[in-house]
């Protein structure tokens, strides 16, 4: 739960301060390189990229605000419009592209997009990877997931 | 202030600088070899070496399979 609200702290709690930092770093860094590309308004929300926003519930500690912080920014892009909810495309044509027009700003297209997409996504899973990674700790004793201890061929021989 | 710069940062996206599309891997790579080799470690120590290694192995893995691709669309475009 600790690292799913923020990454490396499960680590940390269970006293490897070390691997906390790295992997707070290997998670954050590509999460807010993401964001910055992508910009929040798009990148953080259910409407308009809802996979994207279930990848990136990983780590869910930045991205549950930062879907408050979307919804936000598109009530004040619908407010200086004087709109109520968000125009269908298959409405009138001049409203929707007085909304696009103003949305267009906040949005980012080809590459930054993909660029966004694939960081932010990444991102939230490897804090999955984290995650689970903590739980292995916190159950073994601190041994990793994948963790092997180099022992002679013999002794694997005769555990089977 | 801190909520300024924020907002510069995340609320108006940021222009990727020209052909830097393809080096935006190099990052993401890292990053991802750290993770996946920091869920093998028991220390930090024990990171760095496992980790250049691990990122040298996914950037020339996915090398080799963008050139086998591009042999692939080369020769339906040659032969087909």
């Amino acid at each position: 739960m600790l690292t799913w609200i923020l990454p490396g702290a499960g680590h940390w709690l269970l006293g490897h301060r070390g691997l906390a930092g790295v992997c707070f770093l290997a998670v954050s860094l590509p999460y807010w390189t993401g964001l910055a590309f992508g910009g929040i308004l798009d990148s953080v929300n259910t409407w308009t990229n809802r996979w994207l926003f279930l990848a990136e519930l990983g780590v869910g500690g930045y991205t549950v605000p930062c879907h408050f912080i979307s919804q936000q920014i598109e009530r004040r892009v619908l407010k200086d419009l004087g709109l109520t909810a968000p125009p269908e495309p298959s409405g009138p044509q001049e409203v929707y592209s007085r909304y696009l027009n103003h949305r267009a700003r906040y949005m980012s297209f080809y590459p930054e997009s993909d660029v966004a997409t694939i960081y932010l996504a990444t991102a939230g899973l490897l804090n999955l990877l984290v995650i689970l990674d903590a739980i292995s700790r916190a159950t073994t004793g601190g041994l990793p997931t994948f963790y092997r201890e180099s022992q002679p061929a013999a002794s694997w021989e005769s555990r089977s | 202030m801190i909520g300024a710069v924020l907002g510069w940062l995340f609320v108006e996206p940021v222009k990727l600088p020209p052909g830097a599309r393809m080096w935006m891997l190099l990052p993401l790579v890292a990053c991802v070899a750290t993770v996946y080799r920091a869920t093998r470690a028991r220390r930090p120590g024990e990171m760095p070496r496992a980790t250049l290694i691990t990122f040298v192995n996914i950037i020339v893995g996915m090398v080799l399979i963008a050139a086998a691709f591009y042999g692939v669309h080369w020769a339906v475009r040659r032969f087909w």
